[in-house]
């Protein structure tokens, strides 16, 4: 048994060696004849690389013969008198020039060769990338021009100057970062705005990107009769978008009497709802004593409620910067007439003694307070739409001191892409809020000419949801402004946000019935 | 014996795990609440004072509406329309 075990343990083991042996075999026989095609292999590679090293030499030598054919051109150029006459600095930039972009200038005389040569090297070196063709149509403008347009991004330089030579000379008396702006158009459109005349596309130069985008969607008709609804105001710089300007001061204690108005208000409130229950429960018992004393305390507190209101909101209309000093001092004048009404009714109600006479002095404070109360809402909406327009110009403005940077940021060659595309969302949002504000203030003159309190209500209620609505875009529209700002401060540390230059102390404004512009 | 021994020990092992299980555990320390300092509410400012006005005066011109809401005085007209009524 043990035997028979033994032999087949060692069969299984024969067998099993086998398979490795005939393995061995096929491996030397692989070997070989893979060795062969290796050597193949290396021998055509060998040929190959003495190929490729031939072509290159051969490459090598047809290039430094063509480098020292365009040098020989280059310097023969350079040796010319319009290039040799050139002050030293600016042939100086023209040396360094390669051949072939040396070649774009050859054809230009010396005064304008003056002009590309006095601008600065990063400046000639972005106009050296434009053809031939381009740099002719641009020959022609003065320094300061010259020097203008070279200041733009690649992509909006060749936008540009693809325009006719009188297209680009109009385009190119608008400062730098207007300019900048105007370029971010299409180019079917840039084209078409570059026919307007100098007035007119120095007017829509000053135009946030919302407006210049809209109108210059329209027909060339519809364009000039838009311009003609708009001016461009300079702004007092004292002033800046201020109707007028309250001390620190003043507004310190106008402030202070606002608070105390307000603690008043709410006390008298309460008073007014403990009075009116105390009223319910005399009714109830029919106390007629008790009756008269609670009709006439809660009378007395009501008018106490509406003379703080009132004084509330002439606080705010004493503070308030945004209405000039006429509006404000008519505003207040009425206010005062409305005191003194309330007050008056209050000594009437004090005198009071009958029940008769109390309803008497209720009907009356009632139908004022009706008539004031309306009025009190107008002077209301007149301040919060004046803090509303206050921020929309400030917000306009820095639209504008954005231009400035982000021109600031493409001369230093600073990427400006993702911020330039938040700065079109952000002055989008400023549009809208723009649009909403203006439906507002056309909801609340309707409210004060309409003659009925009711259809006055609900007007002067629609003009106020529509100034919560400008309100919330303008805040949407600050939040977009932050994310900008930081942006901006990571790319570029030198940005001044302080800084004002003429551009951005001025403001746009749309009149409907302006005549169309010839 | 066999079955002796295997009683045996199947015992002991009941035995160890009731004195385990019986084994005192400690008391969880007592915990104390953390008290969580309040951040104070921060204005979300840039450092840009032209930016952080507007932001302010956004602020503002809510509270001055919000102020100046003449709902508030709803009250009133229910007690002078009673007080006519007397």
């Amino acid at each position: 048994m043990k035997k028979t075990a033994s032999l087949i343990v060692l069969i299984f083991f024969l067998i099993s060696i086998m398979p490795i042996s005939i393995a061995q075999d096929l491996t030397d026989e692989g070997r070989d004849r893979l060795k062969a095609a290796e050597d193949t292999k290396k021998d055509r590679l060998r040929a190959l690389e003495d190929e490729k090293k031939e072509r290159a030499r051969d490459l090598k030598e047809v290039r430094k013969d063509r480098l020292e054919t365009v040098k020989s051109k280059r310097d023969e150029l350079l040796k010319e008198k319009k290039f040799a006459d050139l002050r030293k600095d600016r042939l100086d930039k023209f040396k360094e020039l390669k051949g072939e972009n040396l070649d774009k200038f050859k054809e230009l005389k010396k005064e304008e060769l003056e002009r590309f040569g006095g601008l600065k090297k990063e400046r000639l070196d972005r106009l050296k990338h434009l053809n031939k063709e381009k740099i002719e149509r641009l020959k022609h403008l003065e320094k300061d021009k010259l020097e203008r347009v070279s200041k733009l991004r690649k992509d909006k330089l060749e936008k540009l100057s693809n325009l006719r030579q009188e297209q680009i000379t109009r385009l190119s008396e608008v400062k730098e970062n207007r300019l900048r702006k105007m370029t971010d158009l299409s180019e079917e459109k840039l084209a078409k705005i570059a026919d307007l005349d100098a007035k007119q596309l120095e007017k829509l130069s000053h135009l946030d990107r919302s407006r210049l985008k809209k109108i210059s969607n329209l027909g060339k008709v519809e364009i000039k009769k838009r311009l003609g609804k708009i001016k461009i105001k300079v702004v007092n710089k004292k002033l800046k978008f201020k109707k007028r300007v309250i001390s620190q001061d003043k507004k310190l204690e106008v402030r202070e009497r606002f608070e105390r108005e307000e603690d008043k208000f709410h006390d008298a409130q309460e008073k007014v709802k403990e009075r009116r229950r105390l009223l319910v429960e005399a009714k109830n018992a029919g106390n007629e004593d008790a009756i008269i004393e609670h009709a006439k305390q809660g009378l007395l507190r009501a008018a106490d409620a509406i003379i703080s209101h009132l004084e509330k909101v002439k606080s705010k209309v004493e503070e308030s910067e945004d209405l000039d000093e006429e509006k404000a001092g008519s505003i207040i004048e009425d206010l005062d007439a409305k005191i003194a009404e309330i007050n008056d009714a209050k000594a009437a109600v004090e005198v009071a003694t009958t029940k008769e006479e109390i309803r008497e002095a209720a009907k009356s404070i009632n139908a004022s307070w009706k008539r004031i109360k309306l009025k009190s809402d107008e002077h209301a909406r007149e301040v919060v739409n004046g803090k509303v327009r206050s921020i929309l110009k400030n917000s306009e403005q820095l639209e504008r001191k954005l231009d400035r940077i982000l021109s600031e940021m493409d001369e230093r060659g600073i990427e400006v892409g993702s911020i330039d595309e938040k700065v079109s969302s952000f002055s989008s949002k400023i549009a809208e809020a723009r649009d909403k504000l203006k439906q507002s203030e056309d909801k609340f003159k309707e409210a004060k000419a309409a003659d009925s309190n009711d259809d006055k209500k609900v007007l002067l209620d629609e003009a106020k949801f529509l100034a919560r609505e400008a309100h919330d875009d303008l805040k949407e529209a600050h939040d977009i402004l932050k994310e900008i700002t930081r942006e901006v401060k990571t790319a570029y540390k030198e940005a001044d946000f302080e800084k004002e230059d003429e551009d951005e102390l001025v403001e746009v404004e749309e009149d409907e019935d302006e005549e169309d512009e010839e | 014996m066999k079955n002796k021994l295997q009683f045996i020990f199947t015992t002991a092992m009941v035995l160890m795990l009731f004195i385990v299980s019986c084994t005192p555990q400690p008391a969880p320390s007592p915990t104390t609440p953390v008290e969580v300092p309040e951040a104070p509410e921060q204005v979300d400012t840039t450092g840009e004072a032209p930016v952080d006005a507007v932001g302010e005066d956004i602020l503002d011109s809510l509270d001055t509406d919000e102020e100046l809401d003449s709902s508030e005085l709803d009250d009133i007209d229910n007690i002078l329309s009673d007080i006519e009524n007397i």
